[in-house]
């Protein structure tokens, strides 16, 4: 059987096929999708220390845990349709890295949030977060996140735009970011436009699944048991 | 229904992600060793997909973007905010944007756009913002155009409408983009 080829939502579908219908053909479509993501995935792993041979094993063992049919019916049992295989594969590779890094001692200083933010804070409750600004890997699966969410490329870089600093020596506590009216010039739209896209892409953000599963794991956000369905 | 993000969240998770504004490796290596000022480079993942490099000599900046395939022939606007003594002969405030044009042939599946802004010493990351046709108003265009630094010829912006026209198709504003097309061929509008 063919199903919809596309990350996300097809791989849903592909992975209901395979533990609902113990559809073979769809494991192997997993498996072909899975594939697509050996750069991020290798990418994180190495930006969290891992030598280059190294993390491409670690991917591999990764796929291996991930897409063991356990694996995949345990996610699917927790999820249902919901279930995303981005944010499965990524917290696979997350616990190999993080027990290679434990074995070697060679874990990296750790920072929170609130660090990163140069704000204070109480400690974040997860103490293995990867540090957001050494992780090559980790922001490309937010930025795709965000984009299968938003659908659209000028919602993308108004998001970019809107977000990013614009001196390379402010921290993060002064931040000093474009407006949305020198935004809008950036993208030669007008004012009102980028404000209705503004509101329209993070209202989409604030109710995406799928990027509040990944913001989950890496701890970027407690759920603290207050979003569960 | 409750949001699963709080906007103040989505704040602070997109500031998390945007913390990249480290210099570069090189820049840290050259500051320790000494050495004259390194590049600066920036690398967005994909889907962004870009890579941006800013190299300030002693009067001129190098830029250098090198995107995929999204940044095939796209025009492309970039500012930096604050340019205070950009300029190497006198001092100037405020902030400088450029237009450039991506070239739509890839050199090892890479698309690179490499120009000299003469007479201007720039030291930080610019904004980059790829125009969109389909959502871009050509008025707004014309007039950041009047006012840039660096842009393509009138006979590249036409080339660059007359490649999109196929995506403006059914826009409300396609006759507009045809009326800034005639100005442009004219003469009339840069």
């Amino acid at each position: 059987m063919q199903h919809e080829n596309l990350f996300g939502v097809g791989a849903s579908e592909l992975i209901r096929a395979f533990v609902v219908e113990n559809d073979e053909a769809a494991y192997d479509q997993l498996g072909t999708l899975a594939l697509q993501r050996t750069p991020q995935l290798v990418a994180y792993a190495k930006g969290r220390g891992v030598p280059d041979p190294d993390a491409e094993d670690l991917v591999q063992d990764a796929f291996c845990d991930a897409l063991k049919p356990e694996s995949l019916k345990a996610i699917w049992q927790k999820h249902g349709e919901q279930v995303d295989l981005d944010t499965h594969l990524f917290t696979k590779l997350r616990g190999r890295v993080s027990t290679y890094i434990r074995k070697r001692q060679r874990r990296p200083r750790h920072l929170s949030l609130d660090s990163l933010l140069g704000t204070r804070g109480e400690p974040t409750a997860e103490p293995s977060l990867p540090a957001l600004d050494e992780e090559v890997g980790c922001r490309a699966l937010f930025w795709q996140a965000i984009y299968d969410c938003l659908q659209n490329d000028l919602d993308l870089q108004i998001l970019w735009l809107a977000t990013r600093t614009t001196d390379d020596s402010g921290t993060q506590s002064q931040r000093n970011c474009l407006t949305l009216k020198q935004v809008a010039q950036m993208l030669c739209i007008s004012h009102d436009n980028a404000r209705y896209r503004w509101s329209q892409a993070t209202k989409k953000l604030r109710n995406c699944p799928k990027f509040y599963r990944l913001c989950l794991e890496i701890g970027l956000i407690d759920d603290g048991g207050k979003n569960h369905a | 229904m409750r949001e699963l993000i709080t906007h103040e969240e989505l704040m602070r998770i997109l500031a998390a992600i945007q913390s990249e504004q480290e210099p570069s490796q090189a820049t840290l290596q050259a500051a320790a060793e000494d050495q004259p000022e390194q590049p600066l480079t920036r690398k967005l993942p994909e889907p962004i997909d870009l890579e941006i490099l800013v190299d300030p000599g002693s009067s001129d900046t190098i830029l250098c973007l090198t995107g995929g395939e999204k940044w095939r022939g796209a025009l492309v606007q970039c500012q930096w905010e604050s340019t205070v003594g950009a300029t190497s002969d006198k001092e100037t405030t405020g902030s400088l944007h450029i237009f450039l044009l991506m070239p739509t042939e890839a050199s090892l599946g890479q698309y690179q756009c490499i120009v000299t802004l003469k007479q201007h010493r720039l030291e930080t990351i610019p904004s980059v913002a790829r125009i969109v046709p389909r959502y871009a108003e050509p008025k707004e265009l014309q007039s950041r155009l009047q006012s840039a630094v660096l842009k393509p010829s009138a006979k590249e912006l036409i080339g660059w409408i007359d490649a999109n026209l196929r995506e403006l198709e059914g826009t409300r504003h396609r006759d507009r983009w045809m009326a800034l097309r005639q100005e442009l061929s004219e003469g009339r509008s840069l």
